[in-house]
């Protein structure tokens, strides 16, 4: 016992081992607010509240009409507010203000075959419920005529997002690989952040950091030499998770991931600056945090719990991101805009990664500032002289 | 003689408080190696750090070779090689790289990119390290004294302006201890290179040093010769010397 005892003491104070503990429930935990709104967002279209239906009956007969009429005060009684129009285009009826154009085609008769087109006018802000409306809406008109043995019908959904009409499958897919780019900001985070520290951690661990500051080389290069390494390490490994996760997503045909189709060399091109310049924005923050530590485990594991919170607003909002230059103008938000831009356009994005790049050269001012401050020298002695402060007052 | 290193009414206060050096002043000249000698909290490494531009004074001035240390670091040290106490290595680059490493940011920093191979050979010479141990093995497997014997060959190699050495002998067996000693001694003099060293062990500054300033308590108490401050105290060695000083001026510490 008394063995055991020392070596949980050991375990218990080496700071990785805590964060290694409590990594998990903060990393999924943070990805509460992003299923949380998914779920609500799903519940919402699932309860078809607030939405406008319109049922345009432009090319059926009348018992059809009927029917359709029937089944519309059916929905209506469920608090849907429906609308029956005979004008055959769907586009004008959705700019009309309508959240859902149901476009019928041919009989519903016993025996007759119709098609049904269901229109949804999208919401960036409101994602999963765009998402998620099309198969509500045509489920309950499928059901209402498998009910009253009607036709077959075949259904085919689109949505309107945007200014742009896509099919059901591939905004889905583009959804898809969105979902997939955004995750990357997620997984450069911690090697970008613990590359930078150990990098700082090193240099006091293995007792070099006073001859480094003393040669003649400008802190600036220090800075962003260290950086450089730290973004192309934390670059590869993202890469190496997003081969992965293309792999397995891939081979399970769980998502239909086209990037080659939705995203030009423009889109990429962003996506990658946008990529390199949170991961110097990280690095950046990693190291200068890291400049209080004696040890590489003791930099990394400050590093990464100092950047770790700023990754949940992002990660909340990939249900549904607001189109505001407020928004985007966020640290983290730049590869979330890039991952969208085959839908909202290039503007949104390159002001988003552009800010990225202001945000990460002001933390890299700020990491310079201090490096060529005595904190440098006496990171640590300074932050144990402030903790025994602290302390004192407590 | 030239004065390469002038130190005038140094103070150092740290936050919070502790102050560190009292109005030190001294004067380095070239091609002499200076040792300041003290105990541990003395200042020694405070002294040392402001000379080799990592900390700020607080009052006082520091010039090396004509440049001020404060308002023209980056000139400042490309005059001043500087040897942390306790300096240990990278550990995943071999001792070849690490010296390459260091000479070629030192030599091109002065425009000296072209003598880079040249003094990388005499740096890894100096080391007294075969060339299977400098580049086959990382400095993570080298001993202290192997590492420290680096960082010195590296310092004396690229012939700066002034090698600050802090403590170069500290944790060292006696071996390596004397190894350390003749290398700084004999190169420093037969290429002018001024050193400024420190050090607890009154012997080894009687044996490498021209000059000895004793320090405590951020003062400099006594400066001079070896042989001069063991005359002048009547005493039979340095250390005896220092320790007439310390019964004279009183045991307990200005601080």
């Amino acid at each position: 016992m008394r063995l055991l005892g020392k070596e949980l003491r050991t375990l218990f104070r080496e700071p990785m081992v805590v964060l290694t503990i409590i990594m998990p429930f903060i990393v999924y935990s943070s990805m509460a607010p992003f299923y949380g709104s998914l779920a609500e967002q799903t519940r919402e279209a699932q309860r078809l509240e607030g939405v406008n239906v319109a049922l345009s009956l432009c090319r059926v007969d009348d018992a059809t009409r009927l029917l359709v009429s029937a089944m519309g005060s059916h929905l209506a009684s469920g608090g849907v507010n429906v609308t029956i129009v005979d004008s055959c285009s769907a586009l004008e009826l959705l700019r009309k203000g309508y959240n859902v154009v149901l476009v019928l085609n041919g009989s519903l008769m016993p025996g007759r075959s119709a098609s049904m087109a269901v229109y949804v006018k999208g919401s960036l802000g409101r994602f999963a419920k765009t998402l998620a409306l099309p198969s509500v809406v045509s489920g309950h008109f499928s059901r209402l005529i498998a009910e009253r043995q009607g036709a077959r019908v075949n259904t085919t959904s689109y949505i309107y997002l945007n200014g742009r009409l896509y099919s059901f499958p591939e905004l889905n897919s583009l959804f898809g690989s969105v979902m997939m780019l955004s995750y990357s900001s997620f997984f450069i985070l911690f090697p970008a952040a613990s590359m930078g520290a150990a990098l700082i951690g090193a240099e006091r661990e293995e007792r070099m950091f006073e001859v480094l500051l003393s040669l003649p080389i400008r802190r600036r290069s220090i800075a962003f030499s260290k950086a450089a390494a730290a973004v192309i390490v934390a670059l590869l490994t993202t890469a190496s998770a997003m081969a992965g996760i293309y792999v397995v997503t891939g081979h399970a045909g769980i998502m239909e991931l086209k990037l080659s189709r939705y995203y030009g060399p423009g889109e990429l091109g962003l996506y990658a600056a946008a990529l390199v310049s949170e991961a110097l924005f990280v690095v950046m923050l990693a190291m200068t945090v890291g400049l209080f530590a004696t040890t590489i485990r003791g930099a990394q594991s400050a590093a990464v719990i100092a950047v770790l919170p700023a990754i949940i607003p992002p990660m909340s909002l990939m249900a549904g991101l607001p189109l505001s230059y407020k928004t985007a103008l966020l640290p983290y938000m730049a590869i979330l805009y890039t991952g969208l831009s085959p839908i909202i356009g290039r503007g949104y994005a390159a002001a988003s990664t552009a800010a990225q790049f202001i945000e990460a050269l002001a933390a890299a001012a700020l990491f310079i500032k201090v490096l060529e401050s005595e904190t440098a020298v006496t990171g640590p002695e300074t932050l144990r002289r402030l903790l025994a402060r602290l302390r004192r007052r407590r | 003689m030239d004065v390469i290193v002038s130190v005038k009414e140094l103070v150092k206060t740290y936050p919070g408080g502790t102050v560190a050096l009292r109005g030190v002043s001294l004067k380095v000249y070239r091609g002499e190696v200076y040792g300041l000698v003290g105990p541990n909290g003395a200042g020694k490494t405070t002294a040392f750090r402001i000379i080799a531009t990592l900390l700020k004074p607080t009052r006082g001035s520091v010039v090396v070779d004509g440049v001020d240390v404060v308002s023209d670091p980056l000139e400042a040290r490309k005059r001043i090689a500087y040897v942390p106490e306790e300096v240990g290595g990278y550990r995943r680059l071999t001792g070849l790289e690490y010296i390459r490493f260091i000479v070629s940011s030192f030599l091109s920093a002065s425009g000296r990119e072209e003598l880079v191979d040249s003094v990388v050979e005499e740096a890894a010479e100096l080391t007294g390290l075969s060339m299977s141990v400098l580049s086959g093995k990382r400095m993570g497997e080298y001993s202290k004294g192997m590492k420290r014997r680096v960082q010195v060959a590296w310092a004396l190699a690229v012939k700066p302006r002034l090698a600050i050495l802090d403590e170069p002998t500290t944790g060292l067996d006696v071996e390596a201890s004397y190894e350390l000693r003749e290398l700084i001694r004999d190169y420093a003099r037969s290429r002018g290179v001024t050193v400024m060293l420190s050090s607890h062990n009154m012997f080894e500054v009687e044996t490498v040093c021209d000059r000895v300033g004793l320090i405590r308590g951020g003062v400099l108490m006594e400066e001079g010769r070896p042989a001069e401050i063991v005359e002048r105290f009547n005493a039979r060695s340095l250390e005896d010397a220092y320790m007439r000083i310390l019964a004279s001026r009183g045991r307990s510490s200005p601080q």
